[in-house]
């Protein structure tokens, strides 16, 4: 099983304390169901919304979970098809033809952008404060 | 009707605003997509697919701008056009107080309110980036990245 390791505030981290052991069930039973869209708002397009909105969260994931350099974080861009999917929820969204599925999975793509991002600095200042030889 | 951008124009808009959002200047580098193309005036009300109407964008300030021209000035409650970024100048509009985005005028204070550009996760993150240095404008090692 792959470990991931979060920084979270120390006053959040002692609220969750006494959940500690149960934090890998809870991760499954209501993170991981949400990011992955498996309950989809859209019945009819289930497949499609299901399909797309893994590839650019478990592109994400696959890069993580492969150990990283700073340098890899700093640079790391998801594919051409995760950006192709992008750029069409952003033209839908302009034509205001989105469903509640889609916009979902547009929110999900702005919060692992973040995360990401806040990574992206992360690994930036480390690199920059990192003794040169 | 289709949004489709020739790659080359893409480069052009891309180059010409370095990179960076042409509303909220928040660079690609530390984004997981690239920025969007996107048109000052949308298809919809009779915009063109050429270098004078695209504008680059990330991707919050793309979503909520939408296709819209205007919004209401939060202030004085009037229809007020959106910042123009090919016709206007960012630094008459608005201003940076570390992270924090400042309208200047009516239009500078709606394009703020619409494309929320103030919302706190992004207001954190530029915070964070501008605390490192990295914000407006990242070091010129990142700048092409």
């Amino acid at each position: 099983m792959a470990q991931i390791t979060i920084d979270i505030p120390d006053d959040l981290a002692q609220q969750l304390a006494p959940f500690q052991n149960q934090f890998s069930s809870l991760f499954t039973q209501l993170i991981a169901p949400t990011l992955l869209g498996q309950p989809t708002q859209n019945p009819s397009t289930p497949d499609h919304n299901l399909i797309s909105t893994s590839g650019t969260y478990q592109e994400i994931l696959d890069f993580l979970i492969s150990r990283p350099t700073s340098e890899q974080i700093i640079h790391f861009k998801v594919s051409n098809a995760s950006q192709n999917r992008l750029q069409t929820l952003l033209q839908e969204n302009r034509e205001a033809s989105l469903t509640a599925a889609e916009i979902a999975e547009l929110d999900l793509y702005e919060q692992l952008d973040t995360l990401i991002a806040f990574l992206k600095i992360r690994a930036y200042t480390t690199l920059n404060t990192a003794p040169k030889n | 009707m289709s949004d489709y951008i020739p790659a080359s124009l893409r480069q052009l808009v891309s180059q010409r605003a370095s990179n960076a959002c042409e509303y909220c200047l928040i660079h690609q580098t530390f984004s997981i997509y690239r920025h969007e193309v996107d048109h000052v005036v949308a298809l919809k009300h009779g915009g063109q697919t050429t270098a004078e109407n695209l504008v680059l964008a990330c991707l919050p300030c793309n979503r909520h701008k939408g296709s819209d021209l205007t919004s209401l000035d939060p202030i004085t409650g009037e229809i007020t056009p959106l910042f123009n970024p090919r016709t206007q100048t960012w630094s008459d509009h608005f201003k940076l107080e570390g992270g924090y985005i400042i309208g200047l005028t009516a239009s500078g204070r709606t394009t703020i309110f619409l494309l929320k550009m103030n919302e706190a996760s992004r207001l954190q993150l530029r915070q964070a980036l501008a605390a490192q240095g990295l914000y407006p404008e990242p070091p010129h090692d990142l700048q092409n990245v």
